[in-house]
């Protein structure tokens, strides 16, 4: 079903039963002759994991530093060094971070935002692809195109125009103004995905539905959007990244009204006002980055399926 | 995705795609396609207003002078774009996006290959693990780890300077010296984004069916036979579409640019998207014209890069056409 | 604004519908405060002030100013900080959207009368008292007034000027270096301070160009520049290659080649530079008057630390700088409903306890300099307030002689690499050839100028290129017309 796991015959992941497969392989009497060229091999495997260990620690070193830094006092941070324990833990820069800092706020905004965006992008991405992809209709190739056309467009390429029509519809310096340049720019990829998966779906089953006489719109939440769910999740995760990790039209957004901030807005403004509290600021990007690896965390695979799938696509 | 069609015939069942007959059919396909447009509405209104009218609309600003502080816009014809042209920091700005973009795409499409590999062995042990740590970054707010990272790679107190320190070396200021400003903050793009080069990576491995290694290795293929006869050439169509989304990508390096230099020291890690951002927004008379005229050969440039995308995804589809 | 985004919030969260949400917005201009709050004194449409600036310093100050006079006034009075790097485009994108708000501090780096053309103005009607109240000769046609109307209202003092010497009393006393005059006493200064080893000798927001041109021209002004910002007031001409440019930028080039600045410097914005040095372990610091606010802020510990011997000049002769008139802080915006309201919150800035609030906040130094002899400051800021009197004197300015030179200087465009930009990359090594990059300077001023000059004359604007220049200027005087 997903796309990652395709080609596998076991549908796993590689990682939850390599050690099993190995297991299997190693008694294949044609591959694996002798014994002690097995255990050096197996050896061989636990030196690259043995490094790669290494370098992973290096690799998420900055967010322990990170987390380290957020629980010391200025002066320990300031000393410099590579100790990673605080004397003793200075919950104070949390709440710094959170109230003084405003983080309470600006994380609030960016959940809002980032929901509302999402919802958004997913209930227009389906529809449009559900139409694209099933049916030809007067301009529909025109359409294709344009999306195609426009299928990569940077931001620093727009954003002058989008201040402009925010500010003609009274939308700038506003959330919602915020969540709907967010939902409107560069989502084509998501429609293409979803107008991929939907004209692979079989034609009974609108069929079936017709028969049962639901009509178009019930067909299409009852029976097509439900089934849809893996790519459903796959352009909400993908939506959810880019939102919660957007700056340039955040910034753009709340230039006047410091209210409507998001975390990565709302990170430059601290660092622009307090920039000698490092502790604090180590304290609001734990408070920012957090939620979202946790959110990761757990559910991982469809992160990684949901990255997977654009590539596939 | 390409995989799902892949095991049914693409498109060829959907319904109502013959020509209508009779009148009763051709009203029902009115009301069919009243429903396609309205579907079609949100798409229409969200993505003309903020993605379509701005792509129009910069064609038009680039024409004109205008400083955003009064609603007067004088037409200058194409003197923006001369004045573009003209301004050697404006090259200097394509430089070195085009720089940049040389130094990340390679590390990130090889060096996550190579990782990718590793991670796809059977017996490599906690691969779940490691894939998870080599991918967090990707999750984490770009602009705050340009905060993170300043503070790591601070010359006096951070954890970077005490290495240098223990390495018995003078201080170096990474971020600071133009020498070195824009090479240090394309490893950090790296890093940050070097996870979904992997996934990337990752998935395109596991299109290999598994009965072809197994068959190689029964005929008696070494590891590197293995690699270089099947692995290899299956993952070639994947090389290209994974090298065009990789550069693509790094157009779109403003966040952690602004977060760590906003492009300096003395413009050495200007991109385009900065020296975009510094005419229209951060200068004290803004110039949205000249802006907007250096957005739209901003725009030249990705176009360039996506008509090549568009070369490489039908040379890579005809690869795998073949192969099938 | 809180109630207008609380409500955007819960509408957003429930928006699947975006149509119904999209029409709530943009017919949502920020719902009146207090309908009822039309008073005789807010004028007849005024539901309230809304006041804008981006003094970090004075925020707290300004915050109780607000309250009370919103009680004084009987209207609502909203106060808002903009860091100052936002505030030009947080007043732009206002002013596009009709929402400047009624009170603006200056900011936007346009002349007047090129604000009150474009309808970001509406004139300032202060009473008598507050008008005596500020040194004579404070408001200048052009500048702040135009056809005898006020426009723009200076609290600030004209006399002052930005690049003085601050340094770290303890330091210099376990290391023992007089407070430095000329610039081979800072150097001499800085090498004891190397040699001591245990602090770094000095920092700079070098990070930040737009600081480092100004203090690079206020450098060059006491080393003897005859004119001001590149432009020589003799001959009118830009002079960007003068000797005093090119020694000042030599000064901090031999001090970042010695590796004299703290590491970092390179990339450091105003605060960061500023927060090193008040943490206590820089001995140098280059900052305007308002450094001891800016300290009080970041670490109130470093005030009784901080000293300063005035500005620096290359033989540690008597610096002589000179200033223009007043410019103005603060504005009212061209289509607030509270004209008269605002007027009486700016005429309270005139007032005595202002002036001593300005004072005590230690920020830039207020218009009428008398009351910081009775303010509560540190002693450093009182002195070089002090020398300020002695040291400042009046500049020449074509826009007073020839208030047509407004209509030019409102094409004039910015100039990029500046000033700032070329020390900077001096410093980095990116340039070599100082003196032919100051040169090239220059000519992108002139000829920016040029075709400024040009486009007002064929718009019927009296105004030439010899408008610049004052043959009769002497350093040293106050320049009167």
């Amino acid at each position: 079903m997903s796309a990652i796991t395709e080609g596998r015959p076991s549908g796993q992941p590689s990682g939850q039963r390599g050690g099993q497969r190995g297991g299997l392989r190693r008694k294949h009497p044609n591959a694996q002759p002798g014994g002690q060229r097995t255990r050096s091999r197996r050896t061989g495997w636990w030196v690259v994991a043995l490094v790669l260990a290494v370098l992973a620690f290096v690799w998420v070193f900055p967010f322990i530093w990170m987390v380290s830094a957020s629980l010391k006092t200025s002066g320990e941070v300031f000393a410099g060094g590579l100790g990673l324990v605080p004397e003793s833990l200075q919950w104070e820069n949390y709440s710094r971070a959170w109230v003084d800092g405003r983080f309470a706020r600006y994380l609030l905004n960016t959940v809002i935002v980032t929901l509302a965006t999402v919802v958004i992008v997913v209930v227009r991405c389906a529809l449009a692809g559900y139409v694209i992809g099933r049916y030809r209709f007067p301009g529909s190739r025109l359409i294709i195109g344009i999306f195609v056309a426009t299928l990569f467009v940077p931001t620093g390429y727009t954003i002058i125009p989008i201040v402009k029509v925010s500010l003609e519809l009274g939308l700038l310096n506003s959330l919602m103004g915020m969540i709907l340049a967010l939902s409107g720019i560069s989502n084509v990829a998501a429609i293409l995905i979803y107008a991929g998966y939907f004209r692979g779906m079989p034609a009974e089953l609108e069929e079936a539905a017709t028969v049962d006489g639901a009509g178009f719109f019930r067909t299409f939440f009852t029976i097509m959007l439900p089934l849809s769910m893996p790519v459903t999740a796959t352009v909400a995760i993908l939506t959810f990244l880019a939102t919660w990790n957007a700056f340039f039209l955040p910034l753009v957004f709340s230039f006047s009204n410091p209210d409507l901030r998001t975390v990565s807005v709302g990170m430059q403004a601290f660092v622009g006002e307090n920039s000698t509290d490092w502790p604090g600021m180590a304290a609001a990007g734990v408070i920012s980055i957090l939620p979202v690896v946790i959110l990761f965390i757990f559910m991982q695979k469809y992160f990684v399926e949901g990255i997977a799938g654009a590539v596939k696509s | 995705m390409t995989s799902q069609t892949r095991t049914r015939t693409p498109g060829a069942d959907a319904p109502g795609r013959t020509a209508p007959v009779s009148a009763d059919r051709r009203s029902r396909q009115r009301r069919r396609n009243l429903w396609i447009y309205a579907f079609l509405m949100p798409t229409f209104v969200l993505y003309g207003l903020y993605t379509i009218y701005p792509i129009l609309a910069s064609y038009w600003y680039s024409l004109v002078e205008w400083n955003g502080f009064s609603s007067q816009q004088r037409f200058v014809g194409i003197s923006n774009y001369e004045a573009v042209f003209a301004d050697p920091m404006f090259w200097s700005s394509v430089r070195i996006t085009l720089v940049f973009m040389l130094i990340v795409a390679p590390l990130r499409v090889f060096g996550a290959f190579f990782l990718a590999i590793l991670l796809n062995s059977p017996r490599l042990p906690f691969a779940t693990f490691f894939r998870t740590a080599y991918f967090i970054p990707v999750v984490t707010t770009t602009a705050i780890v340009g905060v993170v990272m300043r503070f790591i790679l601070d010359p006096g107190s951070g954890p970077f300077a005490a290495v240098v320190r223990l390495l018995g070396l003078a201080p170096i200021d990474l971020l600071g010296d133009s020498g070195t400003a824009l090479a240090t903050a394309a490893v950090v793009y790296v890093w940050k984004f070097f996870g979904i080069t992997m996934i990337y990576w990752l998935a395109a491995l596991q299109t290999i069916p598994r009965d072809l290694f197994e068959a190689a290795r029964i005929d008696g293929a070494n590891a590197v036979g293995v690699f270089r006869y099947i692995t290899l050439p299956m993952l070639l169509p994947f090389l290209l579409i994974i090298s065009v989304l990789t550069i693509e990508d790094c157009f779109r390096a403003f966040d952690l640019m602004y977060a760590m230099t906003a492009g300096g020291p003395f413009f050495s890690t200007e991109i385009i998207e900065i020296y975009i951002y510094r005419w229209a927004f951060a200068a004290s008379i803004p110039q949205l014209g000249f802006a907007s005229a250096a957005a739209v050969l901003f725009g030249v440039l990705v176009l360039a890069v996506v008509a090549l995308q568009a070369w490489a995804t039908v040379k890579s589809r005809a690869m795998q056409k073949g192969q099938r | 604004m809180t109630r207008f985004s609380r409500r955007v919030v819960w509408q957003s969260i429930g928006a699947g519908t975006v149509a119904a949400a999209l029409v709530a917005c943009s017919g949502g201009d920020v719902e009146p405060v207090a309908e009822e709050g039309a008073t005789a004194a807010g004028g007849s449409d005024c539901a309230g002030i809304t006041w804008w600036d981006h003094f970090g310093g004075l925020q707290d100050m300004h915050q109780e100013w607000a309250a009370q006079l919103s009680e004084e006034i009987g209207v609502p009075i909203e106060y808002t900080y903009n860091e100052p790097a936002r505030a030009v485009e947080g007043l732009q994108l206002a002013n596009q959207s009709d929402q400047l708000p009624d009170v603006y501090s200056n900011i936007l780096g346009l002349p007047l009368p090129a604000l009150i053309e474009a309808g970001w103005l509406h004139p300032i009607d202060l009473p008598e008292e507050a008008v005596d109240r500020l040194p004579e000769g404070t408001f200048v046609e052009g500048i702040t007034m135009l056809d005898g109307d006020i426009y723009g209202l200076p609290v600030l003092s004209d006399r002052q000027y930005w690049a003085a010497t601050w340094y770290n009393s303890e330091i210099a006393e376990e290391v023992g270096f007089e407070a430095p005059r000329s610039y081979d006493d800072l150097l001499t200064a800085l090498q004891a301070i190397d040699e001591h080893g245990e602090y770094a000798p000095m920092t700079l927001a070098l990070g930040f160009a737009g600081r480092m041109q100004e203090q690079v021209d206020d450098l060059a002004q006491a080393g003897g520049f005859p004119g001001y910002e590149g432009l020589r007031f003799d001959t009118g001409e830009y002079n960007y290659d003068h000797e005093s440019y090119i020694e000042a930028i030599e000064l901090l080039k031999t001090i970042s080649d010695n590796g004299w600045l703290l590491p970092g410097t390179n990339s450091f914005q105003i605060p960061d530079a500023r927060g090193r040095w008040a943490a206590g372990n820089v001995g140098f610091f280059i900052d305007g008057p308002w450094s001891p606010g800016g300290v009080r802020n970041l670490n109130a510990d470093h005030l009784p630390r901080m000293a300063t011997a005035g500005m620096l000049t290359p033989d540690g002769d008597e610096a002589v700088i000179t200033r223009g008139a007043p410019d103005p802080t603060w504005f009212i915006a061209g289509n607030t409903d509270c004209p008269e309201a605002a007027s009486e919150l700016l005429a309270s800035f005139t007032r005595d306890e202002y002036q001593v609030n300005l004072a005590e906040a230690m920020d830039q130094p207020p218009i009428n300099l008398g009351v910081v002899e009775d303010a509560d400051v540190i002693e450093p800021y009182a002195w070089i307030v002090d020398d300020f009197q002695k040291r400042v004197f009046r500049a020449p300015q074509p826009v007073v002689r020839n208030v047509d030179v407004t209509k030019a200087l409102a094409y004039t465009t910015p100039i990029s690499p500046g000033l700032g930009d070329i020390v900077q990359g001096y410093l980095g090594g990116d340039i070599t050839d100082l003196r032919g990059e100051l040169q090239a300077l220059n000519d992108r001023y002139e000829a920016d100028l040029t075709q400024a000059i040009e486009r007002a004359q064929a718009e019927g604007a009296d105004v030439s290129r010899d408008d610049w220049a004052f043959p009769d200027w002497e350093r040293g005087e106050d320049y009167t017309y």
